[in-house]
């Protein structure tokens, strides 16, 4: 527990818990409340992945990718707020289009930024485990399950 | 031709969505209109997305 690895993995994954929790929800019958919550937890956590970037920035505050590193961290969050603008089905596509662009935001940090090992396998895990639930979800809205 | 920065491209998409942003927030502010994506007063129930649009006509 108190390894960082072991920490982001736990934290990761039970962040996972609650779009699956919405999916739940939508197959019991809970409709546009359970995907206008999924997308609501879906654009928070986009966010949140851009801030890493911020993050990174500020402990290289004197090197050339600095100012590349501040300027993406706030794109997911403005992507994702503009999402929510849309009916959920729409929205759903938005955000998903997010998570693959804020993967690919990371994968190119490899080679410019030390990263922990553990980082873009675990990355690569929960983006996954999130685009998967989204497209169900949208599957769900689209079926009229 | 010469193939424009990443750091302009986004620039670009920042100001883009930025700009977005402020003029949505604009519009909900002086009028009714109210994002898709937040739902209206009527569609605060809990009946499915496919029902809720057959909800808004009247059974006579």
């Amino acid at each position: 527990m108190n390894d960082s690895k072991s920490m982001a993995r736990i934290l990761g994954w039970s962040g996972i818990l609650p779009l699956v929790l919405a999916n739940f929800a939508f197959f019991k019958g809970y409709g546009i409340v359970a995907a206008t919550l999924g997308n609501l937890y879906a654009a928070i956590i986009l966010s949140f992945l851009g801030a890493i970037h911020w993050g990174l920035a500020l402990d290289r505050e004197q090197e050339r990718e600095a100012p590349m590193l501040l300027l993406w961290s706030v794109i997911p969050a403005l992507w994702a707020f503009m999402a929510l603008w849309w009916a959920p089905p729409t929205a759903i596509l938005i955000l998903i289009l997010g998570f693959i662009a804020q993967w690919l935001a990371d994968w190119r940090l490899r080679s410019r930024v030390q990263l922990p090992a553990w980082f873009m396998p675990l990355r690569t895990g929960l983006t996954t485990a999130v685009i998967v639930l989204l497209a169900l979800m949208l599957a769900q809205i689209l079926t009229g399950t | 031709m010469k193939r424009p920065k990443t750091g302009t491209l986004l620039m670009g998409l920042f100001l883009l969505l930025w700009a977005a942003a402020m003029v949505g927030l604009v519009v909900i502010g002086f009028t009714n209109i109210q994002p898709a994506g937040i739902g209206s007063s009527s569609s605060t129930n809990s009946a499915p997305i496919s029902q809720h649009s057959a909800e808004t006509t009247h059974d006579e």
